[in-house]
C-alpha cells in the first residue's frame, strides 16, 4: 500500500476536492427537503467555518450532477443544471467606486457576465463527456456556431463555435484585469451581468439545446463581496425566474446586505427560503449530526480499503438511496463501524481506570482523606471508594467537599447504594453520580498535567468536540490515523486506533485549533486572546473541589441586551461567532429563576482538551457585563486581577500563578 | 526598467551622503528612533524637497501634507512637479505600497533616471512573545487588513492557477491570514526565509513561527531563502521564479529590503502576459508604535533605469 490511510483524511477543504464530487458527498439524511435543484426561487445557503458549505453547493453544480462516474443521464437529470461559482474575492475588490467613479457598476457587470459565461461554456466541456443519452444534441452542440448577434457584444469579430467560446472569454477577462491595472479612459465594451447569460440561455433553448432546463447560479463567498456587489445581485436574486435562478451562500452571522438597487430589500419569507447548513440540513438532531459523521469516516475508509463492504460509495450521493440509508439496521451498521474504528471508554470505565492505576488511584485517595480531614471526621478514606463501585468513588471523592454533605450520611448511603437498596435517598445519589462524574473524573486528571483524560477519545466523543463543524472532526481523525501510523506496523487492514492515541491527537488538534484562531479574520489575535481567557477560566472553574455545576465550556452576560455592551465587545463577539470561536445559542438552561440573559455562547468545544475540561454544554457561567469587558478588551493585569477574584471566590487552593499558565496546558 | 546599480552599506551616519537637490519621500517620522534619524539626516544633508506620502488602501488614493489624490494621479499631482532625473526614497518610514507605486509611475516617466532607496536597519526588534498568554496589550487598531487589492498589480486567479511566493518575517498571523480568509487554493506555495537575518539566529524563528505552513496541505513545495537586507538578491530570486513560466502572488511580508526587491520586480514585469501574470497580495499592518529601537546598519540601494528588456 503506497498511500497512507491518514492523507485520506487529510484534506479537509472543500478546495482541496475536485469539483467532481460524484461518490463522495454524503448525502444528508434529510436531503430531500433541501435539494437546491428543485429550488424554484433564489435561496440564500448559510453555514460557518468548516461546515461544509462549499461541497453542499458543489454537490449540485454540473461537475458533480454531469459526471461522468453517473453511468446514465436523462432528460429529467438536466431539468436543472447547477452552476458554481466563487468570485475572485481579492481581485473583485477594486472593482468599486473610488477606483472606478461611476462606470464601477458597468465593470462589475462586465466581471460578472464574464465570469459567467466561462462557467457556461465550461459547461458545453462536461456536458459533453458526460453520459446524457441524446447523443444527437450533443452532437449538435459540438458544431453549434454562435450567432453573430452574440459575438458582436463581445466585440469578438469573428465566427466561432459555442465550444471555443471559453478560450475567448479567458481572453477577455484577462483584458479587462489588465485594463483595471489603469482604468482612465473605458473598457472597450460593457455586459449587463444578468442579460448577457439570458441571452445565452434564450440562444440555446431557440436551437432546441436545454429547452426544459433551468439554470442556476450559486454564489459562494457572497459576504467577501463589497456591499455595492451584493445589492446588484440581490437584485438578479430578487427577480431570478426559471430559466435563470441566482443563489448565494455565505458565512452564518456575516453582515451581509438585504438591499438591491432599487429601494425594495429581499424579504426572507416571499423572496428567498434561507437554509442553515447546520441547523437544517447536517445537524438538526445531534444524532443526524454523527450519522453523518459516521458515514463520510466509513467512506472515506472505503475508499482506501475498496476490497471490503462498509459503506456502497455508489449510494452516498444519490437522493433515491435517501430511503434505505435511513433504516434503523443501516444506521447502527454505520456508527457501530465508526465507534470500532475510535473506541472509546464509558464514564464508568474511566472511573474504573482510575481505580485501577496507582497515581490516579492515590491522587483519590488524598482528596478523601483531605475532605475528611475538613470536616474533622476521623472515617477512614477506605469507607468511599471500592474497586467495584468505581464511579460512585470517584464522586464521593468530590461529594465529601460539599459542605452540605456529612460523611456519616455519604458512607450509609455509599454501602445501600452498594447493597442495591431501592429508596429516594439512594435514587437521588444515584442521580448525583451520573450528573457529577465527568467534572470527578476531569478534576482527577487536572492535577495531573501529562496525562490526558480518555474522555476525549472515541468517535462520538469526536463528534461532541468538533460539535458541527465537519472539517473539525476529519482533522481530529486525520491526526489519531497519523498517531496511529507513527506507533504501529503499517498492516492492510482496518485499523483500530486505541484510547492513548485518540487522545493524544485529540489534545494535538485542540492546540493546533488555539494557534489558528490567531489567523482568523483581522481580530485574529484578538479572539485567540479571549478564547485562551475563556478558556483559562472554565478550566479555573473545572478545579473547583466540590463540582458544584460542573462541566463548564458555555457563558452568558447578565444583561437585558447584548448591543448594551461595550461596542468593541460586540465588534469582537460578533468576529468570534464569524469565525465559530464562539457559537451562539438562544438560552436553554435557567440556572437562576431571576436570569435575565438570552443568548448562550459555548467555546469551541475542540478547544476542550487544551484547557482540561468538558466539551459537554452542561452549565454555564454567566458573567457580568464587567466582567466580559475584561475578558474582551482589558490588560493581562486586569485580567489577572479578574482571575484571582475568581480563584477566591469558587475557593480554589492550587490555582496556580497565572503568568506560568500559557504551556501547562 | 530598474536595475541595481550597487548597493551602499554604512555603520556610521556620518558617512552617508545624498545628492542635495534631490526630492525626498518618506513616510511618518515619528514611528520609531529610525523614523527621527531618517528626519535629521535628510535635515543634515540639507535636502530641499522632502514630501511626506501615504496611501490609502481602502480609496486607492493618495495623502501628501496638503491634499488627497487618486492612486492614478500619483505622476501629474506629485512626482511630475519636481524636474529632477533622481529622486530619494526612504523605505524606513514608507510601506511597500508606496514604494511600489513611486517605482513604478517614475518607470513610466522619462526625466527620472535614478533612484536611491534609503532604508535603516533597527538595533533591536522588539520581540512579542509569542506564546499567546503573554503577547502585547490588546488594541483593536493593531487589526490586519484582510488584503485589499493593489490596482495595477491585483491578478485575478479565475483564469488560472497560480502559485503564493511569500517573504516570510516574524508574525505568522500576517501568512496564516491568507491561507484562512482567502478561500484560493493556491497550486504552489513557496516561503522565503531571510537568510541571513538581520542578527544570526533570526531566521530560525521566522522558520519555527511559520513550521506548520511547511506542509503540503498548504501546497508547500521547499523553502528558499534570501538575504534580509539585500533587495539585488530578492528580485533576482524572483525573476528566477519567475522563469518556471508560471504566474505568481507574492506577498511581501517579511523584511522592508525584501519587499524594495520584490516591488522592482513588480514594476519590471507590469506588462504582464496572459501566461505570465504577477500579482501582489500586502496587508497593511498597523503597525504599533515603538516596534524598534534604535538604528543599526544604514543602506543605500542604486538603482537605475535601463530601456528594453533584460
Amino acid at each position: 500500500m503506497q498511500q497512507r490511510l491518514s492523507q485520506i483524511f487529510k484534506k479537509n477543504r472543500a478546495e482541496e476536492f475536485p469539483d467532481d464530487l460524484w461518490g463522495k458527498y454524503v448525502l444528508p439524511l434529510n436531503y430531500a427537503q433541501f435539494n437546491l435543484l428543485h429550488e424554484t426561487k433564489g435561496v440564500k445557503v448559510i453555514g460557518g467555518r468548516g461546515t461544509g458549505k462549499t461541497m453542499y453547493l458543489k454537490y449540485h453544480a454540473y461537475h458533480t450532477q454531469l459526471s461522468n462516474k453517473r453511468l446514465k443521464l436523462v432528460k429529467n437529470d438536466i431539468d436543472t443544471i447547477g452552476i458554481y461559482w466563487k468570485p475572485d474575492t481579492h481581485f473583485v475588490q477594486l472593482i468599486n467606486e473610488s477606483y472606478l467613479d461611476n462606470k464601477w457598476d458597468a465593470v462589475f457587470n462586465t466581471y460578472v457576465a464574464l465570469s459567467l459565461l466561462m462557467k457556461f461554456s465550461e459547461l458545453i466541456d462536461v456536458f459533453l463527456e458526460s453520459n446524457y443519452d441524446d447523443i444527437s444534441m450533443k452532437n449538435k452542440l459540438k458544431d453549434f456556431m454562435i450567432p453573430k448577434d452574440f459575438t458582436e457584444e463581445l466585440k469578438i469579430d469573428q465566427e466561432i463555435r459555442l465550444v471555443e467560446l471559453r478560450t475567448k472569454i479567458r481572453g477577455l477577462l484577462f483584458k479587462l484585469q489588465n485594463w483595471l491595472h489603469n482604468p482612465k479612459d473605458d473598457f472597450y465594451f460593457y455586459l449587463d451581468g444578468k442579460a448577457t447569460i439570458e441571452y445565452i440561455i434564450q440562444i440555446w433553448k431557440d436551437n432546441n439545446f436545454f429547452k426544459d432546463t433551468t439554470f442556476h447560479i450559486f454564489i459562494d463567498e457572497f459576504e467577501n463581496l463589497r456591499e455595492e456587489h451584493q445589492k446588484i445581485i440581490n437584485t438578479w436574486m430578487k427577480h431570478g425566474e426559471s430559466p435563470l435562478i441566482f443563489s448565494i451562500a455565505y458565512k452564518k452571522h456575516a453582515h451581509i446586505t438585504d438591499e438591491t438597487t432599487s429601494s425594495e430589500h429581499t424579504q426572507r419569507r416571499n423572496d428567498h427560503r434561507i437554509i442553515d447548513l447546520i441547523d437544517d440540513v447536517y445537524a438538526k438532531t445531534d444524532d443526524d449530526f454523527k450519522l453523518l459523521s459516521a458515514e463520510i469516516i466509513a467512506s472515506k475508509i472505503q475508499e482506501f480499503f475498496p476490497e471490503n463492504k462498509i459503506i456502497d460509495r455508489n449510494r452516498i450521493s444519490v437522493e433515491k438511496e435517501l430511503i434505505d440509508r435511513k433504516s434503523t439496521e443501516y444506521k447502527n451498521r454505520i456508527i457501530l463501524f465508526a465507534n470500532e474504528l475510535f473506541p472509546s471508554l464509558s464514564y464508568r470505565e474511566i472511573a474504573n481506570l482510575i481505580m485501577s492505576d496507582k497515581t490516579l488511584k492515590n491522587k483519590l485517595i488524598k482528596n478523601i482523606q483531605l475532605a475528611l480531614k475538613t470536616k474533622g471526621s476521623d472515617f477512614p478514606a477506605s469507607y468511599f471508594y471500592d474497586e467495584e463501585f468505581p464511579d460512585a468513588s470517584v464522586v464521593n471523592a468530590t461529594l465529601l467537599f460539599r459542605s452540605r454533605i456529612l460523611p456519616d450520611e455519604l458512607y450509609r448511603l455509599f454501602q445501600e447504594y452498594k447493597k442495591g437498596v431501592k429508596s429516594k435517598a439512594v435514587s437521588a445519589y444515584k442521580e448525583q453520580i451520573s450528573n457529577t462524574l465527568v467534572g470527578s473524573i476531569l478534576y482527577i486528571y487536572i492535577s495531573f498535567p501529562q496525562r490526558i483524560c480518555p474522555i476525549y477519545a472515541g468517535f462520538e466523543r469526536f463528534c461532541l468536540m468538533s460539535r458541527n463543524n465537519l472539517r473539525h472532526l476529519l482533522e481530529l481523525c486525520y491526526q489519531s490515523f497519523v498517531e496511529f501510523e507513527n506507533s504501529t506496523q503499517a498492516k492492510a487492514e482496518i485499523p483500530k486506533v486505541n484510547i492513548e492515541l485518540q487522545a493524544k491527537a485529540a489534545k494535538f488538534c485542540s492546540r493546533q485549533e488555539l494557534d489558528t484562531i490567531s489567523e482568523l479574520g483581522s481580530y485574529g489575535k484578538d479572539l485567540q486572546k479571549i478564547a485562551n481567557r475563556l478558556g483559562i477560566v472554565f478550566s479555573l472553574k473545572q478545579k473547583i473541589k466540590t463540582q458544584s455545576k460542573p462541566e463548564n465550556i458555555h457563558f452568558s452576560v447578565e444583561t437585558h441586551a447584548l448591543e448594551s455592551l461595550d461596542e468593541k465587545v460586540n465588534t469582537l463577539l460578533y468576529e468570534a461567532k464569524l469565525w465559530n470561536v464562539l457559537q451562539e445559542f438562544d438560552e436553554t438552561t435557567k440556572d437562576s429563576s431571576d436570569s435575565i440573559v438570552t443568548k448562550e455562547f459555548m467555546l469551541t468545544p475542540i478547544l476542550a482538551p487544551y484547557y482540561k475540561i468538558s466539551m459537554r454544554k452542561i452549565h454555564k457561567i454567566v458573567f457580568s457585563p464587567e466582567e466580559i469587558k475584561i475578558l474582551f478588551l482589558s490588560s493581562d493585569a486586569e485580567f489577572d486581577k479578574l482571575y484571582k477574584k475568581f480563584v477566591k471566590e469558587w475557593k480554589i487552593e492550587d490555582a496556580g500563578d497565572l503568568g506560568l499558565f500559557g504551556e501547562n496546558y | 526598467m530598474w536595475k541595481f546599480k550597487n548597493i551602499e552599506t554604512y555603520n556610521n551616519p556620518d558617512e552617508v551622503s545624498f545628492e542635495t537637490d534631490y526630492v525626498a519621500y518618506h513616510g511618518d517620522y515619528a514611528l520609531d528612533d529610525r523614523g527621527r534619524f531618517v528626519e535629521s539626516l535628510f535635515d543634515q544633508q540639507e535636502i530641499k524637497n522632502k514630501v511626506y506620502l501615504k496611501y490609502d488602501e481602502m480609496d486607492f488614493s493618495f495623502q501628501d501634507k496638503e491634499k488627497k489624490f487618486k492612486k492614478n494621479e500619483l505622476t501629474e499631482e506629485l512626482l511630475e512637479k519636481y524636474k529632477y532625473s533622481s529622486i530619494i526614497i526612504d523605505a524606513t518610514t514608507l510601506s511597500f505600497a508606496e514604494i511600489l507605486y513611486i517605482l513604478s509611475d517614475s518607470n513610466k516617466m522619462e526625466t527620472i533616471q535614478n533612484i536611491q532607496i534609503l532604508y535603516v536597519e533597527p538595533s533591536e526588534y522588539q520581540f512579542l512573545n509569542s506564546s499567546i498568554t503573554t503577547h502585547d496589550e490588546f488594541s483593536l487598531s493593531d487589526k490586519l487588513q484582510p488584503f485589499p487589492p493593489l490596482p495595477g498589480f491585483t491578478i485575478n486567479t479565475e483564469l488560472e492557477k497560480v502559485e503564493l511566493v511569500v517573504f516570510l518575517g516574524f508574525e505568522k498571523q500576517r501568512l496564516g491570514q491568507i491561507f484562512s480568509t482567502e478561500e484560493v487554493i493556491y497550486e504552489n506555495f513557496i516561503p522565503i526565509v531571510p537568510l541571513p537575518g538581520f542578527s544570526p539566529g533570526w531566521e530560525n524563528r521566522t522558520i519555527n513561527n511559520h513550521l506548520k505552513f511547511f506542509d503540503p496541505r498548504y501546497s508547500f513545495s521547499e523553502i528558499k531563502y534570501v538575504s534580509a537586507n539585500n533587495p539585488y538578491q530578492s528580485l533576482k530570486l524572483l525573476e528566477k521564479i519567475a522563469q518556471t513560466g508560471k504566474s505568481f502572488r507574492v506577498a511581501p511580508i517579511g523584511t522592508k529590503p525584501n519587499a524594495i526587491g520584490c516591488a522592482v520586480f513588480l514594476v519590471n514585469n507590469e506588462d504582464s502576459r496572459e501566461d505570465a501574470n504577477y500579482g501582489a497580495l500586502y496587508d497593511f499592518p498597523v503597525k504599533s508604535k515603538k516596534r524598534s529601537t534604535g538604528i543599526g546598519k544604514i543602506h543605500v540601494y542604486n538603482l537605475i533605469k535601463e530601456i528594453g528588456n533584460s
